[in-house]
């Protein structure tokens, strides 16, 4: 069965309302195919169904699992490699120097998904930085979706995740083949703290972030939104932090109170 | 740019042309390992060399060790692309000088994050 | 690693997806009398256990005509051997790299049987898929070298999906040597 047009548009306001999640005419379909699994999951015939049962219970766990179907997940290693480039080069060696007193770095990767991303930097790290051995290295990976962030912190990943972006290197150093699945060393899986956040929800009192990793994610979310969460990361970096975007993402179109920079063919964004 | 193209099937080799003419690669295509030495020695400055494992004649990580112990041939980057998936394998063929590794069944997507990965500038961008 | 049912089917799906963009759906076999092209590798280890792939000549044709990306009708027999020979290579290599032993994977055998069903070993781990309105069929038996009449006759009965003990029941044919 088709859905329906109010019953999209109440799909769509929800989404805007509870994660800010923007949805165009043209992403119905798309709706359709995230939503008919969850409907059939909860014994419900069709997404009229699911959408009938959400106008008439308070917001609850179904509400959730509707938010965490309509998010996009796809995250690979290293993606497009060249953040993870500048980060080695550039990033972290300035920052080593510059936090020698203290010894320690905290990293902030946002929106992490299934854990690619903050399973990276501490590959990276550990990899070709050993002299931070000692340090005191916070990773923080968060994200709105608890169940993906469950399968991050089992740090177990299938070939075909495997073989998107991981240098081989790294996966003989850093995973042990488990059937058909790999998984994550111990301890890197040790160097991360996967935590839930909504972006859009207030965020909790942290320590301030060394280096941000905001990556596809503002792509999803009308400008206000924008606006709002590049707040709130001028509010928990550091004064020479470092902000990465995703390669299509532009903070200077939406907040001006950003620097950008090309580092290893990679736009990095920083304080002024 | 030169891309080697060595495995012991024709529609591999198809399947594997397909992808990188796209990206503007010039392609030569041998069936084992003695054949695409034969190739190399015809095309010293090839970039790069897709390789499977298991061929006649001689296999993958043979090819491997001979084009390393080849001095001619140190800037090209061998890529072994093969069902062999054992991690033993696999550090088999990075240890005789194998540049990455990508198991079969792979996407388009992921044949080009490992030619990202080599470092090598694609003429054309698909 | 045991290899079971699921990890069979779950292997053979992402090669005919990630490879084909072909849809796989399990369906309980369903014997065609049909002429069947058998694809096998076999893989040497503590055990050696042949991977074979079975199809009708039009399904291997159509998937041959996928690899090749080229028009029906066009492609020689030889060719379509390869690419089902390359089908069995991919499927036996992820088979060898879940069971996690150190293991020889031999070059592919492609073969025609008559009547395959009836040479069949009965018992062996199997699965099949609707491909394209045609039955693909995986089959994982051990090669049984010199085993005395005895151990035949007790062939272990594992309940479930896991990998059975059985005769070969194959048509002649050797694999090239290890590589």
């Amino acid at each position: 069965m088709a859905l329906d047009v109010q019953d999209f548009e109440f799909i769509r306001n929800f989404l805007l309302k509870r994660s800010a999640i923007v949805l165009d005419d043209e992403k119905r379909y798309l709706v359709e195919t995230r939503l008919q699994p969850l409907a059939q999951s909860e014994g419900l015939a069709n997404v009229r169904e699911l959408v009938t049962k959400m106008q008439k219970t308070p917001v609850n766990g179904l509400h959730q699992k509707v938010v965490e179907a309509m998010t996009t997940h796809e995250t690979t290693f290293f993606r497009d490699i060249n953040p993870f480039n500048a980060l080695r080069k550039s990033v972290l060696p300035e920052l080593i120097t510059a936090r020698s007193s203290t010894q320690s770095l905290r990293i902030w990767c946002m929106a992490c998904s299934t854990g690619q991303e903050p399973f990276s930097v501490a590959m990276l790290i550990r990899e070709y930085f050993p002299q931070l051995q000692n340090w005191k290295i916070s990773i923080l990976a968060t994200d709105l979706s608890m169940q993906v962030l469950k399968r991050a912190r089992e740090g177990v990943f299938s070939q075909h995740e495997m073989n998107r972006g991981l240098p081989s290197t790294l996966m003989l150093k850093y995973f042990q083949r488990n059937g058909m699945n790999w998984q994550v060393n111990e301890d890197i899986r040790r160097m991360i703290v996967f935590q839930q956040l909504n972006l859009i929800e207030p965020w909790p009192l942290m320590p301030l972030s060394d280096v941000v990793f905001l990556r596809n994610v503002l792509i999803y979310f009308d400008v206000t939104t924008k606006k709002s969460i590049l707040a709130n990361v001028r509010r928990i970096m550091r004064p020479d932090g470092t902000l990465f975007l995703g390669g299509s993402e532009n903070a200077l179109a939406v907040d001006d109170s950003f620097k950008r920079l090309e580092i290893e063919q990679s736009s990095v964004y920083r304080l002024r | 740019m030169q891309i080697l193209i060595v495995d012991d099937s024709t529609a591999m080799r198809k399947i594997l042309r397909r992808i990188v003419e796209t990206l503007g690669f010039k392609v030569v295509e041998a069936g084992h390992g003695i054949e695409a030495m034969q190739q190399l020695g015809s095309f010293p400055t090839t970039e790069v060399a897709l390789v499977d494992w298991n061929m006649p004649e001689m296999n993958g990580l043979d090819f491997v060790k001979a084009v390393r112990a080849n001095p001619l041939y140190e800037q090209t980057k061998l890529v072994m692309v093969t069902s062999e998936t054992d991690p033993t394998k696999m550090a088999r063929a990075m240890m005789a000088g194998a540049d990455e590794f990508l198991m079969k069944p792979f996407t388009a997507e992921m044949l080009l994050d490992k030619l990202h990965l080599i470092g090598l500038t694609m003429p054309r961008v698909c | 690693m045991q290899i079971d049912e699921q990890m069979l089917q779950q292997i053979t799906v992402d090669i005919c997806q990630t490879m084909l963009g072909l849809e796989l759906t399990p369906i309980t076999p369903d014997v065609e009398a049909a002429r069947q092209l058998v694809a096998s590798v076999e893989i040497r280890g503590v055990r050696d256990t042949i991977v074979e792939v079975l199809a009708n000549e039009h399904l291997m044709t159509s998937i041959a005509e996928v690899m090749f990306s080229s028009e029906r009708g066009s492609l020689s027999e030889n060719e379509i051997r390869d690419a089902f020979g390359e089908i069995a290579n991919m499927i036996g290599g992820n088979v060898k790299g879940v069971a996690g032993e150190e293991a020889q994977l031999s070059l592919p055998l492609v073969a025609a049987v008559e009547d395959w069903q009836n040479r069949f070993p009965h018992g062996c781990l199997r699965t099949s898929f609707d491909c394209c309105g045609s039955t693909l069929m995986i089959v994982l038996r051990e090669a049984v070298q010199q085993v005395s009449s005895a151990n035949q006759t007790a062939a272990a009965q594992i309940q479930g999906d896991r990998l059975f003990e059985c005769s070969m029941g194959f048509s002649p044919g050797t694999h090239s040597p290890v590589q």
